[in-house]
């Protein structure tokens, strides 16, 4: 089964906590170095600790400024991710929507280096009975975009009702932790 | 100014938008119209390698593909995408290692598309592939069973000749066992016996090596193959105090 518009909402509206181990990891490549770091952590909501709601971000230490946030939902019927929101910070490369969607959003066009937002509320289809594609085609300028990790972690916690991202380490930091 | 000089600057200006570059350090990123899934833009990577330039999409498509939890199909899809575009994959980035600065933008293109194509394949393969009795629903009952500090959904783990993404990892009680399903299907018995192989001869890291089966009571010919190199053969539908059981009972 695949995830509903109404369950969709109401995950993205909900009370949420991201669960501990809240930890960055070395993505390595072959050759073991690490140009990459991620983190990928269960996500409680209300009381519940649901196994299809996850948190993830994605760091690269040569771009400190370029990062992703993000909370999926895993689907029944398939193997792929429904992505429920994101925040691309300060990202390396442009981002074009799709000609389709709200006239506002529909072909807009962000710069590389435009933190811009992924909301799924933005995408769903115009019966509004279905998410289109996965969930995150259409982006979303923001007005004042946060521009440091800390403050892009608290824009996005409180987009999506997340009530301890100061839990989350920097980059790279998970001493604080210990 | 006439309509059309007018529409002139406009389109100048939106092909510039579309194309941009930046500098990072000794590395410059060039931005290009290939989209991946999400509507992003693939990002090349540049800098210096002697006389001439690594190109690279500093694994980007990589990232793409696991927003959408496709990592799993991505080296398949990348592989391939490399094939096509002569490209190198080295597990995370796609790269074209010495591409002469008289001929950078083939290696641009190149790399940019590789990318996206394999990110995009990996996503429609993990689109239409259906849930199953995977490694995914073991770890979901791990979880509960173990504890989260005590499994690991997939880690490298040394074999005597190479390194291999094992899931499943347990430790408890002193010991580390893996727990890898294994479908009844020549493909997966044959990967899984290899990697169990290697697993198996590396001496130097003692595991407990655990295939997960629908059915340990009538088990294919090939797959009887596999409990020459593993510990245990493990029920996919085996209880709680199994799985404690079988994760210290080499």
């Amino acid at each position: 089964m695949s995830v509903s518009v109404e369950e969709a909402v109401g995950l993205f509206k909900a009370e949420k906590r991201i669960m501990q181990p809240i930890r960055w990891t070395d993505i390595p490549n072959r050759t073991h170095k690490s140009p990459q770091s991620g983190l990928h952590c269960r996500v409680s909501v209300k009381v519940v600790t649901p196994r299809n709601v996850f948190f993830r971000a994605v760091a690269n230490p040569a771009y400190p400024n370029s990062f992703m946030l993000q909370v999926e939902i895993d689907q029944e019927a398939s193997r792929s991710h429904i992505v429920l929101a994101r925040l691309d910070a300060c990202p390396t490369s442009a981002h074009t929507n799709p000609m389709h969607g709200p006239e506002e959003l529909a072909s807009e066009f962000f710069a590389a280096g435009e933190t811009h937002e992924h909301l799924i509320t933005d995408n769903f289809n115009s019966d509004m009975t279905s998410i289109r594609g996965l969930g995150d085609g259409l982006a979303r300028k923001i007005d004042s975009p946060p521009s440091r990790f800390l403050s892009c972690v608290n824009y996005f916690c409180d987009r999506l009702n997340i009530t301890n991202g100061s839990e989350i380490p920097l980059p790279g930091d998970n001493k604080q932790l210990l | 100014m006439t309509q059309e000089e007018i529409v002139n600057d406009r389109i100048e200006v939106a092909v510039r938008g579309l194309v941009s570059n930046a500098q990072f350090g000794n590395k410059t990123v060039v931005s290009v119209p290939v989209l991946f899934p999400s509507g992003a833009h693939a990002g090349v990577e540049i800098s210096l390698n002697g006389d001439d330039c690594f190109v690279s999409d500093a694994g980007q498509g990589y990232t793409e593909a696991g927003n959408y939890n496709a990592s799993d199909f991505y080296r398949h899809s990348a592989r391939e995408a490399c094939e096509r575009f002569g490209t190198s994959y080295d597990g995370l980035s796609m790269f074209v290692l010495k591409a002469p600065i008289d001929r950078i933008e083939a290696a641009i293109a190149a790399v940019a598309n590789s990318s996206a194509v394999a990110a995009r394949d990996a996503v429609e393969r993990a689109t239409i592939e259906k849930s199953s009795r995977t490694n995914a629903e073991l770890f979901d009952r791990f979880l509960d069973f173990f504890g989260e500090k005590n499994v690991t959904k997939t880690a490298e783990i040394k074999g005597k000749s190479v390194t291999w993404d094992a899931h499943n990892v347990v430790h408890f009680r002193g010991a580390t066992s893996i727990f890898e399903y294994v479908a009844d299907h020549p493909t997966s018995i044959s990967s899984k016996f290899m990697m169990f192989s290697d697993l198996h001869n590396n001496s130097d890291t003692p595991l407990i090596l655990n295939a997960v089966l629908e059915d340990v009571v009538e088990v294919s010919e090939k797959a009887r193959l596999i409990k020459t190199v593993t510990n245990n053969f493990v029920p996919f539908k085996a209880s709680k105090e199994q799985f404690l059981q079988f994760a210290r009972a080499a």
